[in-house]
């Protein structure tokens, strides 16, 4: 009986090469480029910008989708309440002036969103900046 | 009994296998979690017609159409040509754009708006809110 040892075939593995490298190029891609973000509460398509202003931590985020439901800090508001219910809420940190980052939907109507800053105007607070997203290469959006 | 060949011990070989279990979990969990898209926010000014101030130069434009064609001063300007509204922007210089809406156009249209102007070098940029 001959029994043949075979420590030279090379392992199956070595197909894997070239699947490992295109992956581990993802990776990369994915580590690099992406940040990872607190996914919202409140799911809505914010406006594309050319803006280069990052979007800065604000006391008072408020959210309005499409439906017009408005959302506050991610509590649901009505309309006729929201000045009183944005006056009623502590700010703590009074070192800075009291600002709110509105992430109005894309679709919304813009005069929607107009009278919204009305309502915002009302409370005394001046300071408003729209929620926007920057994509990569983003131009002029064609409609 | 005849055996052929050498013993020696077998080289430990790594295998694979386990090596892309783990990139393809991490490939996936960035795929999931990560955004391309960067946040961004655009300032905006608002005001309302009773409240600006008087010695304040104000162009009212109001955006027609969801492109971006505005209405002002009874002309009508397409903010897509980037060259004529540099031109107009430019002959203005010290003024305060105050934009308004029609009723169907969106907030995309306003941003937009608000960005080209301030590309054509408006710097002064306020959003009617009434």
């Amino acid at each position: 009986m001959t029994v043949e040892l075979d420590h030279g075939r090379p392992s199956t593995d070595t197909h894997l090469i070239p699947l490992i490298n295109v992956v581990f190029l993802m990776l990369a891609f994915f580590m690099i480029a992406g940040q990872i973000q607190k996914s919202d509460a409140v799911k809505l398509e914010t406006p594309i910008s050319e803006s280069e202003t990052d979007r800065q931590s604000s006391p008072i985020s408020i959210a309005v989708t499409l439906d017009e439901l408005i959302y506050v800090n991610g509590t649901l508001v009505q309309r006729q309440e929201l000045a009183g219910h944005i006056k009623s809420l502590n700010i703590e940190d009074s070192t800075l002036p009291p600002s709110i980052l509105l992430r109005a939907d894309a679709r919304l109507a813009a005069d929607r969103t107009r009278s919204l800053l009305g309502t915002l105007r009302e409370t005394g607070i001046n300071e408003v900046a729209l929620a926007t997203l920057q994509t990569s290469g983003s131009q002029w959006r064609n409609r | 009994m005849k055996i052929k060949g050498y013993f020696q011990l077998p080289r430990k070989r790594v295998s694979m296998v386990p090596l892309v279990d783990v990139v393809f979990i991490l490939l996936l969990f960035f795929m999931l979690t990560t955004s391309i898209a960067k946040e961004k926010q655009l300032p905006v000014s608002y005001s309302s017609q009773s409240n600006t101030t008087p010695d304040v130069v104000v162009r009212e434009l109001v955006i027609e159409t969801e492109d971006g064609i505005i209405s002002t001063d009874g002309r009508r300007i397409s903010t897509e040509n980037a060259e004529d509204l540099a031109v107009w922007v430019g002959s203005n210089t010290d003024a305060t754009y105050a934009v308004d809406t029609q009723s169907h156009i969106s907030t995309q249209a306003l941003v937009t708006v608000l960005d080209r102007l301030t590309t054509a070098g408006a710097t002064r940029l306020m959003v009617r809110d009434d």
